[in-house]
This record gives structure tokens, C-alpha cells and sequence, in this order.
């Protein structure tokens, strides 16, 4: 039998765990005023993160789908989209959503069940959070073709799970964007769990990168906890896609050190072995060993930071806690353009009997 | 005062369990400090400071179940009342409801740490979940006579069947006593929620009745042999030893969902004992191997460590075979009820002068009714009986 195709999968890291080059950096990466961004926004939304858990914990944010250990995926996609291409963000990638303008307040306010939080004030063609798992793949191969049909330069990036892989949504949405050569990114977090659901029980695949294969499109892996390695193959994929070249899937390889949500307890069913050895590779001490070694990071600038940060976090959370309250009928607005009978109706009651004051 | 309510702490939770306190009352906390861990039904989660202050008072103990909404710490600002969480309180911005939690703040002198929840407000309408109150309108039940236990008075589902039992027994007291008026729908009283041990028990004997195939067997042990000192609870517990050996199936666990069977070796007997609080049972570990006096000497610790509360949680877990000695009180006979994983339970009612007969003759003797519940799905009608047989030799022996 002769070979008619051969694929492979490729491994990108451009800086290991201990913050040291494996290589020659990308020409971002000589500018230390952008790195020191790419850190703030990664430490920002780890201090987020413990503050957001801590409100819910308290009573004052509903349900938190927390981010610690993802930030450099997260930061290193948002920094290489350009403002006009469109995200459709799973539920936790606040480090891509924060660099595109979203901001700390509305995060707080959708978790507070209040969907106005999803009306961006910055990224207004974003798509909001969308928590069926595996939805946001279709959304970005269709959008996809819209800039294709309009004749736009921009790109779609999608979101996905490494659970969410196994919906069969995905793989519709890939197929579609490499027959059509769309221009798509599909950006798999490989985040070791899905839910209580071990990577390893997920697939019988060697990666999650070559479940790209099949539907004709190229598909790598890239360390998710090297925010530079990230951002340099989201460059390349997105110049491929704006040059008409199709889409990409990259799947990228990180940890969820907390808990899958704040209604979870990962210590059920996550050997703590496994968790220890995740936090030797997580992803805000490489980079700044790397600044620190360049000579443009030491204590003091990281104490700074960290007041910064802080004083940001606080006047968001005031913010939050101060913004105006969406009358009962909210929750009924935007669903249709013609609501149907039983949704006036429990419009019309829920208006009519509105929850006591306080 | 600023009083911090317990929020839910998960999606739709309704309790926590307290399980350590980090703070305690006088002390200085600021936002975010940790101040206890709490068990939900889904994780053990800490929960920090909400803001700085002074603790004035925590309600609850580690191992008491806490309402979600209910007062949990009350704090005496540091900080000036008109600024920050104070002043988010009081706006009207500030969330409530079923995904954000609030915290209330109360100028009363008057800690209103347990103010009767009430149902009322907006012109009458009582505040009931939507399920409880499509429940109430088929059961023809007038919600407005239904006091609710849930958060702020929240009329949930269980209300309304309690309701729904009071009506009926009130119905058949009217139907059968013609002498009696009618009762008063406003005299039922305030439902009572159960807590602690009594709450524990409520849901152990649903788990058991929802689970367990229950088949009882009775008869007699005849002790006019025994020396006038026997020691009534140490020679139960003895026989039950007997009993094990001859049919270890008795002393097993019993996984319905997976249909397994696990038959220990060592003999662990729970004995219900019986306190203010509920029924409390405390674990007598491997009695095949103790003799009588540390037997009795075990016993007397556990009874009176339940009867104060005492009793570490080791002591309170993973019996393989229960004793209900309920004769102390009164009561021959009972249908004493297995709780699982266990798979049989026996019951001593009161220790009585019965009129036997001896061969042909009629004469008087001391015996201990017996009643022996088992598990029918997993132990057989022959096993148990042989069981028994062989609790009522060792306990017919003379010393």
C-alpha cells in the first residue's frame, strides 16, 4: 500500500518554565514595553480572579468561572487580534477579553446574572459568553463567512474546551471552515479537565491539535503557559487566514489550577500530585524571570503593579456594586424581536409581582 | 451592627455546614481574611470577611447546619457606616435575590438574628416558589395559611405538604369526633424545621424507607436462667457477636445501586440512644473481642458522651449492625428499622414475667422479647432466622 497523506503535528514553546528562550523571540517579544503589558494583564487577571471568588464567596457575585493558571493563552490570543476581527468566548478567557476592551465592571455584572454586563462598551461586534459547550465554533465559522461574503479582512477566533472537542458542534464548524477555506482560528484550551473530566478519559487522540486533520485544516500545538509562544502562532494563524488561507486549530497546553467554577470542589477528584507539579509550570513567574533577566522587571515595579492592580480591581468592584439595578422586565428584553405568548405572560406576571424591596 | 448572612455558596444551595471557624468574637477582620470553612452539598469552601470590622458574635458551632440566608457573623464597622459595603448595602443597586446574596444593615439595638421569617409583603401575596404554589392551588390550600421555612419566609414545596398533613389530620379528627369543633387552621402553630439530629434522622429513615426491603421477625429469649446481676445491654451485645458468627451476613453493608455485598469481620454495633436533641448512635467498636466489663465500661462512655454532645464524629460512623434497647422504656415488640449500607437491626423490648409452658407444666420466667430486622434484598429469611436462634441460645446461657 502506498502513503496518499501524511500529516504531523507541530510543538511550539518559545519560552520554557524557567523563563529562559528556547530560541530566537518573535519581533513583539524585542519590545519591553509590550511584554510588561502582556504581564500586567496576566497579573490583573489573577488578582481578579481571587477578588471575584472572594465576592461570590460572600454572597455579592452569583456563580465564577475563575481563570488562575490560563492567562498566558488567554493575554497571548487577545494580543494578537487585531480590534476588527470578532471573539466568541467560552466563559472564562477575560485575559483576551480584558485586552480587547471589555472590562472588569461588565465581567462582574454578567456573573451577577445580569446580561447587560454582555452589552461591551469596547469590543461592541464581540460575541458575549456563551456557556453551551462547544457552541462557539459553529458561531465563528459563520461569521467567518460573512467577512468572506462582505469582502472584510477580518477574522473569527473561536474558543473551545478540550472537552468541548467532543461535541459534534466542533467538528461541523471545522469541517465548514476548511471546505470553505474560512477565515477561522479555533483556539482549543487544553486545560487538563473538563469539569471532573480528565483529558486523558476525552479522546483517543494523541492531541486535540489533529482533530483539525480531518477537516483539512492545519492544526499545532503550542505551550499555553508561554504567553509569547501563544501570541507568535496566533500571529501566524491569523496572517494565513487574512491572506485567504484558511483556518487553523491550535491547541493550547495549560493547567486550570482552580476549581472548574465556584460551584465545584476539583480536590473530589484531581490528585493534588498533579495540581503541585501544574503550578510548577504556570505561567506568570516564566515571564517575568525573562523581564527580570532582560533587566526590565524587579521588585519594586512588581509592587507596584500589584497596588495598581488592586486599586483597579476595588474601584471595578464599586463600580459593580454601584451600578444602576435592571428592573424585573430586563430579563425578558433581547430574547426576541416578538416575544412569544408564554414569554409575555410571564413578562406580564413577573412585572406585576416584582420581588420585594429591601 | 452589619450582619452577614449566609450566601449561597454554590448554584441553588439551600444549607452549609459549619466545619471550623478561623475568627472568633472580638476580633479585628479585614475584607477578605478568611473566616470560616463551610461543607455544602458540593465542597468544602472558605469564606472570607465581606469587609473590615469587629466581630460581635457568631452564629453556629462547627457541625451545625446553617439555612442559606440565615445570620452567620455580625460585625461592628471600623470603618465609617456612610462609605463603602455599609453604603452598597443600602443602595438600591445592590443585587438580591437568588444569585446575589446581601448584607442588610440594621441600626436596631436589637440583634434580629432570629426574627421569625415572614412570607408577607407586596399587599398580602405570599412569596412561595413557583412549584409550591401550583401544588398549593391543586391541593386547594391557601398559601396565605402556609408559614414558609425557606429563605425570608419562602414557602417551598415541603411546606406546603406539611400543610397539606395538618389539613388532613384536622379533617379526620372532624370526621370522627363529632363532639370536637372543627380545628382552627390559624392554631397550627409555626412548623418547627427540623435541625441537627433530628433533621439527620428525617433523612436517614427516607433513604431507608426508599431504599430498604424490610422483613421483621419476633420471638422470646428465655433468661430465668441467668444469675440475678446480668447485665441486660453487655448480653445483648454478646449475642449479637453470637449471632455474627453463625451468620455473618447479618454483619455486612449492602450497596443497592451496585447490588454489593461486604460482610465485615469485625462486629460494629450502633446503639441508639435516645437524647433531647433525637436519636443519636454511637459506635461500639469490634465487640467479639471485649469481655463483659470493658463492654459495659464502652458503653457507659458512649451514652454519656451522647447524652452531652460529646462524642467525636469517629465515634458516631460506620456501624455494621445495630441494637435498639428499647424495653428500658416500654414495648415488647417493634419493627425496628435497618439503615443503610447496614443490613439488620435488632430490637430488646422490656424484660418481662411471661407465663410459659415447661413440657407439660405451666410455670413463670423472665424473658427479653426480640425483634430482629433485616434487609431482604441481600439477606435471606434463613439466615436471619438462624441468626436469631443463635442470639437467643447465647443470651439463654446462664452467665
Amino acid at each position: 500500500m502506498k502513503t496518499v497523506a501524511q500529516f504531523a503535528i507541530g510543538y511550539e514553546q518559545l519560552l520554557d518554565a524557567g523563563g529562559r528562550p528556547t530560541g530566537e523571540l518573535p519581533a513583539f517579544a524585542q519590545d519591553a514595553g509590550e511584554l510588561t503589558r502582556m504581564y500586567r494583564m496576566m497579573v490583573l487577571c489573577r488578582m481578579f480572579d481571587a477578588k471575584a471568588i472572594n465576592l461570590q464567596r460572600t454572597g455579592q457575585l452569583g456563580t465564577y468561572a475563575p481563570c488562575t493558571g490560563q492567562e498566558a493563552t488567554h493575554v497571548g490570543v487577545g494580543a494578537a487580534m487585531r480590534p476588527e476581527d470578532v471573539l466568541f468566548p467560552v466563559y472564562r478567557e477575560y485575559g483576551t477579553q480584558l485586552w480587547r476592551g471589555v472590562t472588569l465592571t461588565e465581567i462582574l455584572t454578567y456573573w451577577a446574572g445580569d446580561e447587560t454586563g454582555t452589552n461591551f462598551a469596547g469590543p461592541r461586534q464581540d460575541f458575549p459568553w456563551c456557556v453551551p459547550i462547544g457552541s462557539q465554533a459553529p458561531h465563528a465559522a459563520g461569521a467567518a463567512m460573512a467577512f468572506r461574503i462582505r469582502g472584510e479582512p477580518r477574522c473569527a477566533v473561536a474558543y473551545i474546551g478540550e472537552g468541548g472537542t467532543s461535541q459534534g458542534a466542533f467538528y461541523e464548524a471545522v469541517n465548514l471552515a476548511g471546505a470553505r477555506r474560512l477565515p477561522t482560528v479555533f483556539v482549543i484550551v487544553n486545560n487538563g479537565w473538563a469539569i471532573s473530566v480528565p483529558a486523558s478519559a476525552q479522546t483517543g487522540a494523541e492531541t486535540f491539535a489533529q482533530k483539525g486533520i480531518a477537516g483539512g485544516v492545519p492544526g499545532m500545538q503550542v505551550d499555553g503557559n508561554d504567553v509569547i509562544g501563544v501570541r507568535a502562532v496566533m500571529e501566524a494563524a491569523l496572517a494565513r487566514a487574512r491572506a485567504g488561507e484558511g483556518p487553523t486549530v491550535i491547541e493550547a497546553l495549560t493547567y486550570r489550577l482552580s476549581d472548574h467554577t465556584t460551584a465545584d470542589d476539583a480536590s473530589r477528584y484531581r490528585p493534588a500530585d498533579e495540581l503541585a507539579a501544574a503550578w510548577q509550570r504556570e505561567p506568570l513567574p516564566r515571564l517575568r524571570a525573562y523581564l527580570a533577566a532582560q533587566g526590565h522587571w524587579d521588585d519594586t515595579r512588581e509592587q507596584q503593579l500589584r497596588a495598581a492592580c488592586a486599586a483597579e480591581i476595588d474601584a471595578a468592584v464599586k463600580g459593580y456594586q454601584s451600578r444602576p439595578r435592571p428592573a424585573v422586565g430586563a430579563m425578558f428584553e433581547h430574547l426576541f424581536a416578538h416575544p412569544p405568548a408564554a414569554l409575555a405572560e410571564q413578562r406580564e406576571q413577573a412585572t406585576r409581582y416584582p420581588p420585594p424591596a429591601h | 451592627m452589619t450582619r452577614f448572612n449566609l450566601p449561597d455558596l454554590g448554584e441553588g444551595l439551600q444549607e452549609a455546614e459549619i466545619v471550623r471557624w478561623h475568627v472568633a468574637v472580638g476580633d479585628h477582620v479585614t475584607v477578605d481574611q478568611p473566616m470560616l470553612a463551610v461543607e455544602t452539598a458540593k465542597a468544602v469552601v472558605e469564606v472570607p470577611a465581606p469587609r473590615d470590622g469587629v466581630i460581635r458574635a457568631l452564629y453556629g458551632n462547627p457541625g451545625d447546619t446553617i439555612a442559606t440566608g440565615a445570620p452567620l457573623v455580625e460585625f461592628e464597622a471600623t470603618a465609617a457606616p456612610a462609605t463603602d459595603e455599609a453604603a452598597h448595602a443600602a443602595s438600591p443597586a445592590h443585587a438580591e435575590g437568588g444569585v446575589v446574596g446581601r448584607m442588610p444593615v440594621s441600626d436596631s439595638a436589637v440583634p434580629a438574628a432570629f426574627a421569625a421569617p415572614t412570607a408577607r409583603s407586596h399587599g398580602g401575596r405570599v412569596r412561595a416558589v413557583p412549584a409550591a404554589r401550583e401544588l398549593a392551588r391543586r391541593l386547594d390550600i391557601d398559601l396565605a395559611t402556609v408559614s414558609g421555612s425557606g429563605r425570608d419566609g419562602l414557602v417551598t414545596l415541603d411546606d406546603v405538604l406539611a400543610a397539606q398533613k395538618n389539613a388532613a389530620s384536622g379533617t379526620r379528627l372532624a370526621a370522627t369526633s363529632s363532639m370536637r369543633p372543627a380545628p382552627d387552621p390559624n392554631d397550627a402553630g409555626e412548623i418547627e424545621v427540623l435541625r441537627s439530629l433530628r433533621r439527620a434522622m428525617a433523612q436517614s429513615m427516607s433513604l431507608a424507607r426508599d431504599n430498604v426491603m424490610e422483613c421483621s421477625v419476633f420471638d422470646d429469649a428465655d433468661v430465668e436462667g441467668w444469675h440475678q446481676a446480668s447485665d441486660v445491654t453487655v448480653r445483648l451485645l454478646r449475642a449479637i457477636a453470637a449471632g455474627c458468627r453463625a451468620e455473618p451476613g447479618l454483619n455486612a453493608w449492602f450497596d443497592g445501586s451496585s447490588q454489593g455485598r461486604r460482610i465485615f469481620h469485625h462486629i460494629q454495633v450502633g446503639i441508639a440512644v435516645d437524647t433531647p436533641d433525637g436519636l443519636l448512635v454511637p459506635v461500639i467498636r469490634d465487640v467479639g473481642s471485649h469481655d463483659a466489663a470493658a463492654l459495659r465500661a464502652e458503653v457507659n462512655r458512649l451514652k454519656a458522651g451522647a447524652r452531652d454532645r460529646s462524642l467525636p464524629a469517629t465515634d458516631l460512623r460506620d456501624f455494621t449492625f445495630m441494637l435498639s434497647n428499647f424495653g428500658v422504656l416500654a414495648g415488647r415488640y417493634a419493627t425496628p428499622v435497618v439503615v443503610p449500607p447496614a443490613v439488620a437491626i435488632l430490637g430488646a423490648g422490656r424484660l418481662s414475667r411471661d407465663v410459659v409452658a415447661i413440657g407439660d407444666q405451666i410455670a413463670v420466667h423472665r424473658r427479653i422479647p426480640l425483634s430482629l430486622s433485616f434487609d431482604h434484598r441481600c439477606v435471606t429469611g434463613g439466615e436471619a432466622v438462624r441468626f436469631l436462634a443463635a442470639v437467643i441460645q447465647d443470651l439463654q446461657l446462664p452467665s
